[in-house]
């Protein structure tokens, strides 16, 4: 109980020094309360930024299928599929339609992707990423196309009558192949070459030959994925069909799971349905051989792989970098309990005489230290939280001060800095800057319990 | 029950035999108490003199467990304290021994009272009762009273003379009714005239029912107590060989 008594006695007392060593705790857990709370809402944003473009899961079956057939099947038989949606995938080349300086216009590599507008809106953001973002703010704008219920209708009757395809281009694409709305493109199509009689197609599928094709750009997309942005063309699945063999273009089904990181129950779920999906989606009069009943699943993770592992090896990076400054931080602890052991060497000796013992003595200045780391990993919890709060009053400040803006909505392309509280890892922090703190105290308190209450009792 | 009570009054509250105590400096070894036997009872007070450095100061530390003689036996209410651990000796320190330093050493950050009460906080354990700790206010209050400085419960020893503190020293080491009462010097820090107010006061509580070992220079301190003894050379001898203890 004395223990209690005197560790808060000293505490009061000695509170300037107390109030130091509990501000650079507090101090640098706010800072790793903030860092970290910064860079998962980063994250979490560039996550959401990929997956919005993509699907939690993609589906590719080797049996020859029917998208839209196996789409409403997954969904009927596949436990944790919310939506799947068709999706057919090709690439290009496409470059402005109309006379072009060739020595300055070159043809831009591209991904042309067949969906359904219906369907897709269920499984990313493909209706939201339709309207482009604010350079300036961050924020989006009204959708580029007419309607984002049909966002391939070409609005013009005369164009509409001639057949002419509406596409949505990425807003990358667009920049780099000079063209805007209601403007066409030329987009290369490949199909298996012609026999030599021009007859029907080659046997030979090694032999491709292309044509061009216009296509009218109906609205532009915009992920915030820039590598998406520049390179992807949309057409309706239909339309894709009827341009691009299956011999030049892959089919999947792409799915929305009700739980996002339920990717691995949902592909264990897909084997046991595997016969049902098979019959389901075959086109009628093709044989399945066994070797074909197969479905290859790929996450959104698995896709980018790269950019997945890059993202969490920086956080680690960041996370034991900020660890290391709460260390710092605790080490204010160790200096103000040294400097207490120091001054209070001759109670040290009292406290002795009077009958307190080694563990006593310990106890008394370990507690003091942990009040203060208390007090400072409170204090520093409840600041990081506060500031993540208020991320963008204090990011206005630290702009004020630098003179310009620390975070420039025009390069990262979010309205507010995107911040995500991850409560229970908080606490994790606090418990391990408290922990800290004991290690902190414990050194100099073992050096007061260690003291001969003799030589105690006489130090100058 | 009676024949207890005899026991406990007639059993010596320190009983010291032969204790060597030596420092090492470098490459030197210097012998402070060699050899030194002392007896006391309760009841009964002692005064010890000597020179500087005669090892007054140590043989109170060794004597009062703050300090570790090299061989010897000593014993404190009958039971042997050289062998016992050091948590053992701690208790023995807060149940049996009392102290009074020259300087006081009291603790700044806690009031008269609250120094008073220190030694039966310690000895109270981690989580002791309302009751207890009630008993404690009850008699640190009585002690300051005795000592006289009631209305001074609340004040810090910064506030208080040095004869106050010492007076506060005086109850805070009768707080735990101890067995032996060492005083080192208890008057060597004051003027003369607080000095023999102090003094008054420790003749007056301090043998009430315990042993009183005291340490001084003062020569009309000493001669108050009913044994004088000097330290020269390692051991405690009659300070006046022909009384047997008086100077």
């Amino acid at each position: 109980m004395y223990r209690f008594f005197l560790s808060f006695r000293f505490l009061r007392h000695h509170w300037l020094m107390t109030l130091i060593g509990s501000f650079f705790v507090g101090a640098s857990l706010v800072i790793l309360v903030v860092v970290m709370s910064v860079m998962d809402g980063f994250q979490s944003k560039l996550k959401e930024t990929i997956a919005g473009s993509s699907a939690d899961l993609t589906l590719t079956p080797r049996w020859p299928f029917d998208p839209v057939e196996l789409s409403k099947a997954i969904v009927e038989l596949v436990p944790g599929v919310t939506a799947a949606a068709p999706y057919y995938e090709t690439i290009t080349l496409a470059r402005r339609a109309g006379r072009i300086d060739a020595t300055r216009e070159k043809m831009h590599y591209a991904a042309v992707f067949g969906i359904d507008p219906q369907r897709e809106a269920r499984i990313n953001r493909f209706s939201e990423y339709l309207s482009l973002l604010d350079r300036r703010t961050g924020r989006r704008r009204t959708p580029s196309v007419r309607d984002v219920a049909d966002p391939f209708r070409v609005a013009d009757e005369l164009e509409r009558a001639t057949g002419t395809i509406g596409v949505v281009l990425g807003v990358g694409l667009a920049d780099d192949v000079g063209v805007e709305i209601n403007r066409k493109i030329r987009i290369a199509i490949a199909e298996p070459a012609k026999d030599a009689a021009g007859g029907g197609s080659s046997k030979d599928n090694d032999n491709l030959s292309f044509k061009y094709l216009q296509v009218l750009v109906v609205g532009l997309y915009e992920s915030g994925n820039s590598e998406v942005d520049r390179s992807c063309i949309f057409m309706d699945h239909a339309a894709f069909r009827g341009l691009f063999t299956e011999d030049v273009a892959r089919s999947s089904v792409r799915c929305r799971l009700a739980d996002p990181d339920g990717i691995d129950r949902a592909k264990a779920a897909l084997t046991t349905v595997l016969d049902k999906l098979v019959i389901r989606s075959v086109p009628p009069g093709v044989v399945v051989e066994p070797w074909q009943q197969q479905i290859r699943p790929e996450s959104w993770k698995d896709k980018n792989r790269s950019l997945v592992q890059a993202i969490e090896s920086e956080k680690s990076m960041i996370l034991v970098i900020s660890f290391l400054i709460v260390v710092a931080g605790t080490s204010s602890i160790f200096a103000a309990q040294w400097l207490l052991v120091s001054d209070k060497i001759r109670e040290i000796g009292i406290l002795r005489a009077l009958g307190a013992d080694f563990n006593g003595v310990v106890s008394i200045f370990v507690l003091n230290g942990f009040l203060m780391g208390v007090l400072g990993s409170a204090g520093g919890t409840f600041g990081g939280l506060l500031v993540v709060r208020h991320i963008d009053v204090v990011h206005g400040w630290i702009s004020w001060m630098a003179g310009r803006p620390v975070f420039d909505p025009t390069i990262y392309l979010f309205d507010r800095i995107p911040t995500l509280v991850d409560y229970a890892e908080v606490s994790r922090y606090a418990f391990a800057a408290l922990a800290c703190t004991l290690v902190a105290s414990a050194i100099p308190a073992m050096r007061a319990g260690l003291m001969k209450p003799a030589e105690a009792l006489h130090r100058d | 029950m009676t024949e207890a009570v005899t026991a406990v009054a007639t059993r010596p509250a320190l009983l010291a035999r032969g204790i060597h105590r030596s420092y090492s400096m470098a490459h030197e070894t210097i012998p402070v108490l060699e050899g030194l036997s002392l007896e006391l009872t309760r009841g009964e007070s002692v005064s010890v003199v000597g020179a500087s450095g005669s090892g007054k100061t140590t043989m109170i530390h060794v004597l009062g467990l703050l300090d570790q003689p090299d061989t010897g036996s000593l014993a404190i209410d009958g039971e042997d304290v050289l062998a016992a651990s050091g948590a053992r000796r701690a208790v023995l320190r807060n149940r049996h021994l009392g102290f009074v330093f020259q300087f006081y050493h009291l603790v700044n950050e806690l009031t008269a009272l609250e120094n008073v009460a220190l030694p039966a906080r310690i000895g109270g354990g981690w989580l002791p009762s309302a009751g207890d700790r009630s008993a404690w206010r009850d008699r640190s209050r009585d002690l300051l009273a005795k000592v006289g400085l009631s209305g001074r419960e609340r004040h810090r020893p910064n506030q208080l003379s040095g004869g106050e503190r010492q007076r506060v020293a005086i109850a805070r080491a009768l707080m735990n009714e101890p067995a032996v009462l060492f005083c080192d010097e208890p008057t060597g820090n004051l003027d003369p005239r607080t000095s023999r107010g102090v003094q008054d006061l420790l003749f007056e509580i301090g043998p009430e029912s315990r042993a009183m070992l005291l340490v001084t220079h003062d020569e009309s301190l000493a001669r108050r107590c009913g044994r004088v003894l000097r330290l020269t050379e390692g051991k405690l001898v009659p300070a006046d060989p022909e009384t047997g203890g008086g100077l």
